[in-house]
């Protein structure tokens, strides 16, 4: 329970207008079916007690310390992509950080500084006008770009801008009790253009593998390192959800090819890597191709369900390329790559296919939420940057493993998953995505729930993969001992110096599937069985 | 058991070494501060002897430097005593993986052993200036000494690692922290994690405080098919910086850095005696270098793009110098890639040694616009201390398409002439407190003068630094007396 006490007092900091406690208001921040189906949020999920809307670092640092002395657990939220930026403690204080609104490119050192309610639309649209760019994620340009690079932070074109942990400055954290630290060049000038320590790295502690969800403070501004690209414009065109950006072409171009084998389509990724040329380039999953040209929900299940075998065909033995070549330099550099990308289709008989000179997803905006449109429900079972090869061998694992929870999970006739090349090609990354019908009977949806928690990161553990999204949504108790060892053990010596009564974002993500896994029958039993 | 005995019984008798003369080599190397001794070292041959030494100093509450190949630039102070762990008998490769372009090597690895067993597979390691030829790969590296190829993409070369805790525990990290590694699917291609907390980045710039890394994936790249260099004159660094911004941004060629013409001269000169005086009076002022690179696919076509690229930027950004193939009184320009992705050579005495002796390097980050100004500041704290000006060597590196910039200054000195050693000493300290006022960025704070002065201005940070030290090293035996703990 908030005291009324304590309600005027964090009153008094933010402004009458920017805190609530009315029911209303509070459904608005909730938990509950809010839209993104997941035994965390199903078990866990709450209404917030109190919400409040600080405008600065100050008036958050602020708030938490109130918080942090009256022992109140807080959650901070900046555009609600994931259940774990909502309340899942009882008598949570909901911070929202939407009036954090600063965004200050600057050009010249190629950095921007952001506020915690600033979206990628906004950056990459601003980063633009100075021939800057940056990697819109996967996630979608609505996401939070704060967020975003403490989360996770992938895209394509991480391929030549790297991940988004990579690109972190200076920047301003609220620790767990309030005080507020500065990082990088931060921590003794003015300008945030580097993200380095004063010997040892603190960025380190904000970001692993992954980030903490909001269980280790809360990052108000943010300087990312923003990458140059050509100064030619992006022409927007049509409106809606039919909005695209035509590339300039004489700068930048997709390439598509059609590769003869799986491992035709590997080694000419790998080549071009080794080649020193491109911006990005992926497998298109088939399922993609019917979502592009499907106009609506039921225009893609006409599609997709129709002819089964042959789909199943389409989906095991088509090998989509799509290749982003920028002419950084000049026009002159696309002709070059273009030579280059070529040449090395033509060693792997790879046959190029037209393709229209328009983007929708990966400079700007998102086209992440045609993820959900399928079924309802979305969610990615894990996710690997290793070596390619490892990439694709983890895939052909799902998808094995998927079709033993297929239904209830959406039939995509044993597609092995999206792979694609990061890092210069020093690594490639695989995404395993899964879609289901979030209104699905209670047995069904158990039987998903399974799949996610349970497992898929056992599958991992048997095959030593260790990564992102199972991190989140698989108990720690599966994986802990299996990878560092004991990663958890001292990720929580951190978080225990740091925020000793937990309070930021409780349980945290440390313990809440182990919290949801120990109050659900089904997945106990299952965890019991499947787990060695 | 006394502390050595218990020492022997880890790693045997040889390996124990107490006696003061055949300590000095294990510490000694260029520092202005006074040489301390620590009570033995200790070599180990693998990570597992290595736990059981930090383990057993947990216990007897003993400080543990590491030391990776044994050579040390700035020589290591352990400054309460305490076990030097000395590495540089490990120095396996691994495995070279051409394919993901990578290699996993020891600690005790040197820059000349790498490059040499590299060159045969035509691959390399994007290398710093000059890392001298039996310094460590991995420390170079966790010690984010500033890459010659400017360009963002070639950066973050440390992958997967292995690493000892302070408390003693072996761990690994990224797709390497499988407890099999490396069986199973992650080949340690990802650095970071595992989990919410990154390894990697607090064992960077941590000086062995932090924990110590017993292999390390690092990123290999092809060498270039072909090179083309240019070297760029300037009468002034002030002049140079809107054409290091505007190369840059076009993303044009590999390896760019500027020199002054002491430093280049300091390089270049075929012997110091004869030809130093020479050269450095024929040199520009400040010169500016730059290597075009061609790969594997129509290499001269990639180079002729960019070359293209390049003359435009000089007629209309920097029309008043040239772009020549020729360094002015050292010859054609062909022969720098190969000197410049080497480390310094073994038999030669060190570049920074060559002129007067010793050499103490004032080291910091700033962005490029501000660079002037610390030339300037510097300049004058050097002359209010009696040092010549004129006798400072400068090298600006550009990072990351000169987004910011790495600063080194570098005080030539006669480490036999005391009263030249202490001007030089006077200078220097002076010369971190008007930087630091000037906000320069101490990413790597050596030697306790530079670290008091660093971590004093740094209140915030420095509390968290050592409140994260305490959960991790809660008997402060990895250095203790190094940075700020």
């Amino acid at each position: 329970m908030i005291s009324e006490e304590i309600y005027k007092e964090l009153e008094s900091i933010v402004g009458e207008k920017w805190i609530s406690n009315e029911p209303e208001m509070l459904q608005g921040y909730t938990n509950i079916d809010r839209g993104w189906d997941s035994a965390e949020a199903r078990m866990l999920g709450q209404n917030p007690a109190v919400v409040v809307l600080p405008a600065n670092t100050e008036e958050v640092s602020e708030v938490i310390k109130v918080a942090s002395r009256n022992n109140i657990g807080y959650t901070p939220v900046s555009t609600y992509f994931t259940p774990s930026a909502g309340a899942t403690s009882d008598d949570c204080l909901q911070v929202d950080l939407k009036r954090l609104t600063t965004l200050e490119v600057d050009a010249r050192n190629q950095n921007a500084t952001v506020g915690s309610g600033i979206v990628y639309a906004q950056l990459q649209a601003e980063a633009l006008k100075h021939g800057l760019y940056t990697a819109v994620p996967g996630g979608g340009s609505q996401v939070g770009v704060i967020p975003n690079h403490l989360c996770w932070g992938f895209s394509p074109l991480t391929y030549r801008v790297g991940m988004a942990n990579r690109r972190i400055l200076g920047l301003e954290w609220i620790l767990p009790d309030g005080e507020i630290v500065r990082l990088g060049s931060l921590a003794t000038g003015s300008n945030p253009f580097m993200g380095e320590g004063i010997g040892p790295d603190l960025r380190g502690l904000i970001r692993g593998s992954i980030g903490w969800n909001g269980s280790l403070g809360i990052v108000t501004k943010m300087t990312t390192k923003l990458l140059p690209i050509h100064n030619q414009k992006f022409n927007p065109l049509r409106i809606m959800k039919y909005s695209f950006l035509h590339f300039p072409e004489h700068r930048q171009r997709w390439y598509n090819f059609t590769c003869p084998s799986k491992s035709a389509m590997v080694e000419f990724m790998l080549d071009v890597a080794h080649a020193e040329i491109g911006a990005a380039m992926t497998r298109v999953p088939i399922a993609w191709r019917y979502l592009a040209k499907s106009t609506s929900k039921e225009d893609y299940w006409d599609k997709w369900a129709q002819d089964p075998d042959q789909k199943r065909k389409e989906v095991t033995e088509t090998y989509i390329l799509r290749f982003l070549l920028i002419g950084y330099t000049s026009e002159k550099q696309l002709e070059y790559e273009e030579k280059v990308l070529m040449k090395i289709a033509a060693k792997h008989k790879a046959e190029h296919r037209r393709t229209r000179q328009v983007d929708g997803s990966w400079m700007q905006s998102g086209d992440s939420v045609t993820m959900w449109w399928l079924t309802g429900a979305f969610m990615t079972v894990t996710g690997l940057i290793d070596a390619l090869d490892n990439c694709i061998k983890l895939g052909e694992e799902f998808a094995k493993l998927k079709a033993q929870y297929t239904p209830p999970l959406m039939e995509d006739y044993g597609d092995e998953g999206w792979y694609q090349m990061n890092d210069m090609g020093h690594s490639g990354y695989l995404e395993f995505l899964n879609d289901w019908d979030p209104l699905d009977s209670k047995q069904n949806l158990e039987k998903k729930d399974i799949y996610f928690q349970v497992a898929g990161p056992q599958l991992l553990v048997d095959v030593g993969v260790h990564h992102f999204f199972a991190q989140i949504v698989s108990p720690l108790s599966i994986d802990n001992p299996e990878f560092g060892p004991y990663y958890g053990d001292f990720a929580r010596k951190i978080k225990d110096a740091f925020d000793p009564n937990y309070l930021s974002n409780p349980p945290g993500f440390l313990d809440s599937l182990d919290e949801v896994i120990d109050g659900y029958p089904a997945l106990k039993k299952a965890k019991a069985k499947i787990c060695k | 058991m006394n502390l050595k005995e218990k020492l022997v019984k880890i790693v045997g008798t040889k390996r124990v070494i107490d006696d003061p003369a055949k300590m000095v080599p294990f510490i000694k190397g260029e520092s202005l501060e006074p040489l301390k001794m620590p009570n033995c070292v200790v070599s180990v041959k693998d990570a597992k002897e290595a736990a059981k030494v930090v383990k057993l100093a947990n216990k007897s509450i003993t400080p543990v430097i590491p030391s990776s190949s044994g050579t040390h630039a700035r020589s290591i102070i352990p400054a309460q005593g305490g076990i030097i762990l000395d590495m540089s008998k490990m120095k396996t490769i691994h495995d070279i993986d051409k394919r993901n372009r990578k290699v996993r090597i020891e600690p005790g690895l040197t820059w000349g052993e790498l490059n040499s067993k590299l060159k045969r597979h035509k691959m390399m390691v994007y290398n710093p200036l000059f890392p001298r030829s039996d310094s460590s790969v991995i420390t170079t590296l966790l010690e984010r000494e500033p890459r010659l190829n400017t360009r963002f993409e070639y950066g973050e070369q440390i992958l997967a690692l292995e690493m000892i805790w302070p408390t003693g525990e072996i761990f690994k990290t990224g797709t390497a922290s499988f407890k099999k590694y490396p069986k199973g699917l992650g080949s340690g291609d990802y650095p970071y994690g595992p989990g919410p907390i990154d390894p990697l980045r607090l064992l960077q710039g941590a000086q062995g405080t932090m924990g110590i890394v017993t292999w390390a994936n690092v990123k290999i790249e092809h060498k270039p098919k072909a090179d083309k260099t240019f070297c760029m004159p300037f009468k002034k660094f002030d002049d140079m910086i809107e054409a290091i911004f505007a190369i840059q941004r076009k993303r044009i060629g590999f390896e760019c850095l500027a020199l002054d013409n002491l430093n280049l001269a300091c390089i270049l000169a075929k012997d110091m005696a004869d030809d130093f005086e020479r050269l450095r009076k024929t040199l520009p002022p400040w010169s500016l270098i730059i290597i075009l690179t061609g790969p594997q696919y129509f290499p001269e076509e990639k180079i002729a793009y960019e070359e293209e690229a390049l003359h435009i930027i000089r007629n209309t950004v920097f029309p008043g110098s040239k772009v020549l193939d020729i360094v002015p009184g050292f010859g054609s320009t062909h022969v720098l890639p190969d000197i410049l992705r080497s480390p310094w050579p073994k038999k030669e005495v060190y570049w920074k040694s060559r002129l007067k002796g010793a050499c103490q390097d004032l080291i910091f980050m700033t962005i490029m616009d501000k660079v002037p100004e610390f030339i300037a500041e510097v300049k004058k704290v050097a002359g209010n201390n009696g040092v010549d000006p004129d006798a400072l060597g400068i090298y600006i590196q550009p990072v990351d398409f000169a987004s910011s910039a790495h600063v080194e200054f570098n005080f030539f000195y006669n480490p036999e002439d005391a009263k030249e050693k202490a001007k030089v000493a006077n200078a220097y300290k002076e010369s971190i407190e008007a930087a630091l006022k000037l906000e320069a960025h101490f990413t790597r704070p050596y030697g306790k003068v530079t670290s008091d002065l660093v971590y004093e201005r740094a209140s915030s940070y420095t509390g968290m630094l050592k409140k994260t030290k305490a959960a991790l090293d809660p008997n402060n035996v990895m250095n203790p007396g190094a940075l700020c703990f």
